[in-house]
């Protein structure tokens, strides 16, 4: 039932009307007072009666974290330079729309040719924390501002193919998954160091450096359908595809036990108190049900407001990158608080990515097991 | 007369109880917000 509401809640958020684009087309070019649609592009003049053209503003779009993000950018002048820039539409979480939107990488763009490369860390620079937003705002201008100025008739070169992003967080996720894999298998003599190590590793590097943990917004997106391109995206590829494949290979959840830093946090604050308890005895069926309740209303929200990021609840941002509301904080210090004393609370009753692994396990199960007993029949 | 140790087991459930109830709360409250605002 809980799976048909969700498939529901699925089709009735693709057939919602699309956002309107018009207010920040206007932004994109505030000083026009009329626009005229053609072709996806909007010519922008200086009034209703079409006497000046100022120049055009077109809508280019790119993969954010959440999903895609739209930009309306203006271009005007004999050089095809941008002239104005907003954000028609993104499914980022709100936190982090929000400090891209004040660190000044809008403003930034206004200038720009239509020839430059709007490369991170060469002609834009990135915002700390939200690379992923920052690097789809700079390729979403990018893309417009070339569609724009070659409305404008100007020359308007083919853009390389992005390149593949592969650094320290993907080598060490790789690393991660095969340690994971390898040690958890029985017998193996180091077992307890072996996790250890990955469990900091992820800590420190997924967490505290990178802040890339393992989130609904990431399960979200999957089944929105919003996969990124893979070059600029690899990241997000490789943990949903390394859950997925060692979990079906094996039925083995790599990820939460060996090398998720929250719940490495949690038990680095275990030591500290001793973290003793495992469950809550008698109300253990009735907190996982709560656990699993609000994982699935989290997941039919998303999917209502084709918006990954939006009901995305874990308290990652607010310990590795101090991004949070004051309700996320109060949230974050009772689980650390807990955690001394209850051995990792999130994850064994508020993670929202406990309930849809289970849910993952049984669906696996249940299909080992139908293709076992049609082998039988066949047989007999 | 329960024994001490089960009282205790049993006041120690519902401290846990209390502390995931009060996180669920919160969870509720910050989505709500942030749906709203």
């Amino acid at each position: 039932m809980g799976l048909v509401l969700l498939a529901v809640a699925w089709v009735i958020g693709s057939a919602r009307a699309k956002s309107d684009l018009m207010p920040a087309v206007k932004q994109a070019m505030p000083e026009a007072e009329y626009f005229e649609r053609q072709n996806g592009t909007y010519a922008a003049w200086a009034d209703s009666d079409k006497s000046e053209l100022l120049g055009y503003v077109a809508i280019g779009m790119a993969n954010g974290y959440g999903g895609p993000l739209t930009m309306a950018v203006g271009v005007s002048g004999p050089n095809g330079d941008i002239a104005g820039v907003a954000i028609a539409g993104h499914k980022e979480t709100s936190a982090w729309i929000t400090r891209v939107e004040k660190s000044g990488i809008l403003e930034s763009l206004i200038g720009k040719s239509h020839r430059d490369h709007f490369e991170l860390g060469n002609d834009v620079d990135g915002v700390t924390g939200a690379t992923y937003t920052s690097r789809a705002i700079a390729e979403a201008a990018r893309s417009a501002s070339q569609d724009a100025a070659g409305l404008l008739g100007l020359p308007v070169t083919t853009p390389p193919p992005p390149k593949v992003v592969f650094g320290i967080p993907e080598i060490v996720l790789i690393l991660l998954f095969a340690v994971g894999y390898l040690a958890h298998k029985r017998g193996f003599k180091y077992q307890r160091h072996a996790r250890w190590a990955t469990m900091i590793t992820g800590m420190v590097v997924l967490g505290f450096v990178y802040n890339q943990p393992l989130t609904l917004s990431n399960v979200n997106k999957f089944l929105l359908g919003y996969w990124p391109a893979w070059q600029t995206h690899l990241y997000w590829y490789l943990l949903m595809g390394g859950m997925l494949f060692v979990f079906t290979v094996d039925n083995k959840n790599p990820y939460c036990q060996w090398f998720c830093p929250f719940g490495a946090t949690q038990e680095c604050f275990g030591l500290i108190g001793g973290a003793k308890i495992q469950t809550a005895g008698r109300y253990h069926g009735f907190l996982k049900w709560v656990q699993r309740g609000l994982a699935w209303a989290a997941i039919l929200v998303a999917l209502l407001l084709l918006n990954p990021g939006s009901t995305s609840y874990e308290v990652f941002g607010a310990l590795f990158d101090l991004v949070g509301s004051n309700l996320q904080y109060l949230l974050l210090g009772i689980v650390l608080l807990a955690s001394m004393f209850i051995r990792r609370p999130w994850c064994t009753y508020l993670c929202p990515l406990a309930p849809v692994m289970d849910l993952y396990r049984t669906f696996r199960m249940w299909i080992k097991e139908s293709w076992k007993s049609l082998g039988n029949k066949t047989a007999a | 007369m329960e024994k001490p140790r089960k009282q205790n087991r049993r006041l120690r459930d519902v401290i846990v109880l209390v502390i995931m109830l009060a996180g669920a709360a919160l969870i509720i409250l910050n989505t709500a917000s942030n749906l709203i605002g």
